[in-house]
């Protein structure tokens, strides 16, 4: 599948939604009632599904 | 997002408040950084790939106040060529179903198409949007279908 760049080196993601975004991310990571690992597993499983390298 | 999908948020993120208030304020930040109307076009067209009746009769204040022209919610049945819905309509919608169904496979004109119109920093800001918006009608889906089996 194709990898070209599809926007412009250091286009910036509007404040509000970049930050809201982080923020999620890391509230979602400090959630403890799931094991941390099957919390990556899950996480590495998604990044598989969605082709990113994270 | 209709009401009684915000009350089931309610409802199972309460133990997680911090989490909740994350995705109010993506929820919130989505809607005030790209166009409401042709966000709300596509967050209908989500919620009919995802089989989301509810989500579909809701409609979004902010896209209401932005003056959204609800005809065009009979014309998301034949988008591509509905004289209805713009060319800018059109590319944002043909990335909302590459997006839902499969965003690993999204197709470069796909996302070329969206950029035409809405330029590097718009394309960036509204797939980051539509992540939102997918993101919220799937987990609420999720648990409506979870703990309706459960019960």
């Amino acid at each position: 599948m194709s990898r070209a760049r599809r926007v412009a080196p250091g286009t910036p993601t509007a404040p509000a939604l970049r930050r809201s975004l982080g923020d999620l991310a890391a509230a979602t990571v400090r959630m403890d009632a799931m094991d941390p690992v099957i919390t990556e597993l899950v996480r590495m499983q998604c990044a598989r599904h969605h082709d990113c390298g994270t | 997002m209709t009401a009684v999908a915000a009350a089931l948020y309610a409802e199972r993120l309460g133990h997680a408040p911090d989490v909740a208030a994350t995705l109010d304020a993506a929820w919130d930040a989505a809607w005030s950084s790209v166009d409401p109307c042709l966000l709300e076009l596509c967050r209908l067209e989500i919620a009919t790939i995802l089989r989301n009746p509810a989500e579909f009769e809701s409609r979004t204040p902010a896209a209401i106040a932005a003056g959204f022209d609800d005809r065009k919610v009979a014309a998301l049945a034949s988008w591509m060529r509905s004289p209805m819905i713009t060319a800018a309509e059109q590319a944002c919608l043909a990335f909302t179903d590459a997006f839902v169904i499969d965003v690993a496979s999204l197709p470069d004109e796909t996302a070329a198409a969206v950029r035409e119109h809405l330029g590097d920093a718009g394309l960036v800001d509204f797939a980051s949007a539509l992540l939102v918006l997918e993101q919220r009608q799937r987990l609420a889906l999720v648990w409506t279908s979870l703990f309706a089996r459960a019960s």
